[in-house]
């Protein structure tokens, strides 16, 4: 029974995430490059996307401050690191029929480069989109067939997925799509009427429930235009020996290298996890997988999509295209790093794993070798995914651990926000540090979190290559100051900064101000606050009351969804056969 | 062969798997440590991709 299965999977799942995590699990937090917790996020102008910025992190930021008022950040910062492994795990095993294929569904579905270089970058944001990704299918299913509180299951899914953020949401609006409009026996039943009504109620659904990130992105920031450089910059990358596309087919290909797992570059790790993939689809396309799960079918579409999604910016013409896409189209700038899209075919990937151990098994039974031992056998089977990127183990062979913020620095984000009101810019006049406390490794500036209160960085993207043009003016005016030697202060005075942080323990380039004749009101260890006085500092407007419609469509969704449950609930038929159908909805 | 002789071999196949797979993932982690870079020398400027 598919709870059962489901059990399975999120206890393998649970059991991947705390075998992957290791060390990182320990109190403290981990910090890596765009994974930045902090002890207390708060609610403020930017973690709900109203402060005129591009939202990048909304809602996933206001959903952990909300949560950091229940426990300390660290703590929920565990959870949702968790909750990716877990609920991936138990998602992916409800679309396989056995539990011996749920658990091997949710080994591939957790371990994967996918997975690991997405947690080495730190987009954890995008990994609890891709772990509501299969629950996603499964309600999608339910909603196109008719079984009950299918529509109110899915809605469900859609807003839960759309408090991950703007990636998973587009990944889950992709499956939902594909799902609903594979015709099924079920659904031509229905009839036209029935199933149009099921995309209406998906659209309505996605764009309330998304309209946190969308609306502040498409009209408040409507005149930041993306730099087209950072198509190139950000497309997929060969991280085997065999090219971008096994790259892709294998579950990695991210454009940073700087997360590359090593073992990858091996000839013979690399093909033997090419041959798993391969042998995979085969054996799922030669059972005609699409069948064995109403989801599954949808699902396979969505994840070819996917897959070319990804590749599209490393074949000719491609690049060009995407860039137009980026430059030119509103929301495009989603298809920049091209590479997460590959999540939905890493979905279908641990589904066609799972089938294989299924069949394996299956084959292995009838020929007497006996249930444990064919049990067994197929697991061993299905361990490829972790036979083939074993230094994921343990915090990526301990590259991921837990760090405590110096308390120095704790205090002084604390004396800061006691201070009289004004912005904070912080310096080096770049978006990203390195911590001697962190072990250097590479860390989007955290004072936009330990702050509560408006902070300015830079927020252009330093590459090794090149840098990617960010989008705040403000940002830019700065940078332009310091990079023609102008007066600094006026420019900050005028974009509303009243204090100057400047980060003493980092290399200076791309340039501090001078702050010899500034108020200089603490000097710690590895930092230092001038205050730049009241005077001439350009008041920081409040948001207008439009920026807050997005939140409220928002907040609409969570309304609407909250009572299409209570309307199904009372039209539910009583009786054996109303039990029945909802057993078997659940069931999927 | 008898129903016993069958569960050996199946046995067997399975435990050359594990084996297999156990001498693969040794291999990656022995690939992967000795291809782990040089402590960070400094760098005037912090890349994202560094």
């Amino acid at each position: 029974m598919s709870p059962h299965r489901r059990t399975w999977g999120a206890l393998a799942g649970l059991l991947c995430g705390l075998l992957a995590l290791g060390p990182a699990l320990r109190p403290g937090y981990l910090l890596v490059y765009d994974m930045v917790f902090v002890p207390r996020l708060e609610l403020s102008a930017r973690t709900l996307g109203v402060d005129g910025s591009v939202p990048r992190a909304v809602p996933n930021d206001a959903v952990v401050a909300l949560l950091s008022q229940l426990a300390p950040g660290w703590v929920v910062q565990k959870v949702l690191l968790l909750a990716v492994f877990v609920g991936v795990g138990a998602g992916v095993a409800g679309l396989v029929r056995t539990r011996v294929g749920g658990v091997a569904a949710a080994v591939a579905a957790c371990w994967n480069p996918y997975v690991a270089e997405r947690l080495a970058i730190g987009h954890w944001g995008f990994l609890l989109g891709y772990a509501c990704l299969p629950w996603v299918a499964s309600a999608a299913a339910a909603c196109r067939d008719g079984r009950p509180y299918g529509r109110c299951r899915l809605a469900t899914a859609l807003v839960l997925v759309a408090l991950t953020g703007s990636t998973g949401s587009v990944l889950a609006l992709i499956v939902a799509a594909c799902v609903l409009l594979l015709p099924s026996a079920a659904a031509a039943a229905r009839g036209a009427a029935a199933r149009l009504t099921d995309l209406v109620w998906v659209a309505v659904v996605a764009l309330l429930a998304n309209a946190p990130w969308w609306y502040p992105f498409l009209v408040v920031s409507a005149d930041t235009p993306a730099d087209s450089g950072g198509v190139e910059a950000f497309m997929s990358r060969a991280d085997t020996p065999y090219g971008v596309l096994p790259s892709l087919l294998t579950g990695g290909g991210i454009w940073n290298k700087g997360v590359w797992f090593d073992e990858r570059m091996s000839t013979v790790v690399a093909g033997v996890a090419l041959v798993g993939v391969t042998v995979s689809v085969a054996f799922w396309v030669r059972s005609t997988g699409w069948r064995r799960h109403p989801a599954t079918g949808g699902l396979a579409i969505a994840g070819v999509i996917g897959l070319l999604t990804a590749g599209l910016s490393s074949v000719v013409g491609g690049k060009d295209l995407v860039t137009w896409i980026v430059t030119s189209v509103p929301g495009g700038g989603l298809m920049r790093d091209s590479q997460k899209f590959v999540a939905l075919w890493v979905i279908l990937l641990a589904v066609c794993v799972g089938t294989l151990t299924e069949i394996a098994r299956a084959a292995m039974s009838r020929r007497q070798a006996g249930r444990a031992g064919s049990a067994l056998l197929a697991l061993a089977l299905a361990a490829w995914p972790v036979a083939t990127l074993p230094s994921m183990a343990w915090g990526a062979t301990g590259r991921w651990d837990a760090a405590q913020y110096p308390a120095s620095q704790l205090d002084l984000a604390a004396r800061i926000d006691r201070l009289p009101a004004g912005s904070v810019a912080v310096f080096p006049w770049t978006l990203y540090r390195r911590y001697a406390w962190n072990d250097d490794i590479v860390l989007l500036d955290p004072w936009q979190r330990l702050i509560s209160r408006e902070v300015l960085v830079n927020d252009d993207l330093p590459l090794s290559s090149r840098t990617v043009r960010g989008e705040s003016s403000e940002s830019r005016q700065i940078g332009d100051a310091l990079a023609t030697g102008t007066d600094v202060t006026s420019v900050l005075r005028r974009v509303g900064v009243r204090y100057v942080l400047v980060l003493t323990d980092q290399p200076p380039a791309p340039g501090v101000p001078d702050v010899s004749r500034l108020d200089q009101i603490v000097q710690a260890q590895d930092v230092a606050l001038y205050d730049l006085g009241a005077g001439g500092v350009a008041p920081v407007a409040a948001p207008g009351g439009y920026r807050y419609a997005g939140l409220a469509a928002g907040g609409t969704a969570l309304v609407v969804v909250a009572i299409a449950w209570v309307v199904a609930g009372l039209r539910r038929p009583s009786g054996d056969q109303s039990d029945r159908s909802v057993a078997h909805a659940t069931m999927y | 062969m008898g129903t016993s002789g069958n569960k050996t071999a199946w046995n067997i196949g399975g435990a050359v798997v594990g084996v297999l797979l156990a001498g693969l993932a040794i291999f990656g982690l022995v690939q992967s440590q000795n291809s782990i870079k040089q402590p960070q020398t400094y760098n005037n400027v912090i890349s994202y991709d560094s």
